[in-house]
């Protein structure tokens, strides 16, 4: 049991090193070489965009160097029966968006039903959405794919065994935000305009990371499988949370142009951090259960 | 379940390598052929946004890399046809619906690779030409609009396959393709509301999208469509699946 422990924290330590080094290597050296903004808007914007993939070939690269198989990999879709998981994990950043447009009403705006109904009724707004938020998602999925087959897929199940289902939503989360520090530092995510910049932005980062983990982490255990997740990540990197800005009511565009990246983010995270918090409470209820079964089982085999 | 994956893909695999080579075919072949023949570089062809022939070049064989990759794709359903596999098959934990949903699996992932391959390969080009996709005609919008195409000829096409055997299947495909050809001849004839103009001077590097209204809204629902027709078709393939067995005489 205990080398199996020690076996477990060393695939940890090598899939952490290689989904780092993959990342972060390549993109220090492109960001001081071609520049970031060339490297992530420009000329290479597509390509920077397969960096994703770093922490699946992490996952394949560490099962290969650690001879440990292809088992647990969860590549099933697990489909039968769980179809409402992959519509949750679709709609989940959509939820998020309508949250945060409610949370925006209410401190900025006022409910006015007129326009509402103006928005969703407005064949070019729906057109926009579509076409621009769910047409592109399958590319998307295999972007996302990337990063689940490795976090979710290898990472957060090895963590488990050694942390519990809490640890390793903490500290697994912790670490995916910390792999994203590159892009935070020069302002991808939250801008670089805000107190505290970029330190702010990293914790934020992987507080985003703790919670949102928390709803992957749960997606990913129900099924057994990693495509509610990615389709879950999938739909997040498209934006689908804008839909909730259809539902914005009586924000005048001069408080709109206002918001910055930073706070705009920061609204996000706070309804990542609600979400977030009651799937860490049915990770948790989940483990209980899980634990209660198997002692009564024992308890059985014994009698 | 595990094992018919694994029989699918060893089945199949050959299929799949011909699949992203399609792609592979269906996006750099032209570019670097006419390069070559020009006498140019690729940069210059791919920068030359007002020659209507060389992006006419560059549709036509990604069309015939869809319509290759789709062929393939219907090799899938070709294998397993005897009437003693399908009662074998019926009988398996997994039933008739394991089984289809693999092949519809299969079928998905199979689109799945081409438009991904097309997408790297569409960005490889423009990297190695040193230029931005935004520069240069991109066809990702292309290729997105040929996989919903794809799969919803998919959806309307497997349904036929099972239940009525490969060869009327292939009929009734070729009906199918022929009726929506003729709508598609009537719609670019007759152009509504200008929009086949209006995408051909998109196509043509002219003009930019800027479809709006209805079409716009028809444009985008269309995914929708497309997808939710492919999971009826599955459903609707389970149901045929032992009516189209009984059709076999081994």
């Amino acid at each position: 049991m205990r080398s199996e422990n020690k076996a477990d924290i060393r695939r940890i330590l090598i899939f952490i090193s290689l989904s780092f080094g993959l990342f972060w290597i390549p993109e220090l050296i492109l960001d001081n070489t071609v520049g970031f903004d060339e490297w992530h808007d420009g000329q290479y914007g597509m390509i920077s965009a397969y960096e994703m993939l770093v922490p699946a070939i992490a996952n394949a690269l560490t099962r290969l160097i650690t001879k440990e198989g292809w088992g647990d990999s969860k590549l099933h879709f697990h489909l039968k029966g769980n179809v409402r998981y992959y519509v949750l994990g679709f709609l989940q950043p959509i939820a998020a968006g309508i949250m945060a447009a409610v949370t925006m009403t209410v401190f900025h705006g006022h409910p006015d039903a007129g326009e509402l109904v103006d928005r969703l009724t407005s064949a070019d707004d729906i057109a926009f959405l579509l076409t621009n938020m769910i047409a592109p998602i399958f590319f998307m999925l295999f972007l996302a794919f990337g990063e689940e087959f490795g976090w979710r897929g290898y990472l957060y199940p090895k963590l488990e065994k050694a942390f519990g289902t809490v640890g390793s939503v903490v500290i697994g989360g912790t670490i995916w935000g910390l792999w994203h520090t590159p892009l935070i530092i020069h302002g991808y995510n939250f801008g670089s305009d805000y107190a505290g910049a970029p330190y702010t932005g990293i914790i934020l980062m992987c507080i985003n990371c703790i919670f949102i983990g928390a709803i992957l982490t749960w997606l990913t255990k129900k099924t057994d499988s990693i495509y509610p997740a990615s389709l879950m990540h999938a739909s997040n990197n498209m934006q689908t949370l804008n839909i909730g800005l259809l539902l914005v009511m009586g924000v005048s565009d001069d408080v709109l142009s206002k918001i910055t990246p930073f706070q705009g983010n920061v609204i996000l995270i706070i309804q990542e951090v609600i979400l977030g918090t009651v799937f860490m409470i049915l990770l948790m209820n989940g483990r209980k259960k899980a634990e209660k079964h198997i002692s009564k089982k024992a308890v059985g085999n014994v009698r | 379940m595990t094992g018919l994956i694994y029989k699918e893909y060893k089945q199949n695999r050959i299929l799949l390598l011909l699949t992203a080579a399609a792609a592979f075919a269906g996006i750099i072949l032209p570019i670097t052929l006419t390069a070559q023949i020009m006498g140019t570089g690729i940069k210059e062809i791919l920068l030359r946004q007002e020659e209507q022939l060389i992006n006419g070049i560059k549709l036509i064989s990604l069309l015939v890399a869809y319509l290759a990759s789709g062929f393939m794709q219907g090799l899938i359903f070709r294998s397993d046809n005897r009437r003693i596999y399908s009662e074998f098959i019926a009988s398996t934990p997994d039933g008739i619906k394991g089984y289809m949903r693999i092949k519809y699996e299969l079928t998905f992932m199979m689109s799945m690779l081409m438009l991904i391959s097309c997408n790297i390969f569409d960005n490889l080009l423009a990297l190695i030409s040193q230029i931005t996709t935004d520069d240069c005609y991109s066809c990702s919008g292309v290729v997105m609009i040929l996989f919903y195409v794809q799969l919803l000829l998919r959806s309307l096409e497997i349904p036929f396959t099972v239940r009525f055997g490969i060869k009327q299947g292939s009929i009734i495909k070729s009906i199918i393709m022929i009726v929506l050809m003729l709508i598609l001849t009537v719609v670019v004839l007759t152009d509504p509301s200008g929009i086949m103009t209006h995408i051909a001077d998109c196509i043509a590097g002219n003009d930019e999208i800027l479809i709006t209204g209805t079409p716009k809204l028809l444009m985008g629902v269309f995914p929708v469509v497309s997808f939710m027709s492919f999971c009826l078709s599955y459903k609707v393939s389970c149901r045929l699946y032992m009516k189209g067995a009984q059709r076999n005489e081994i």
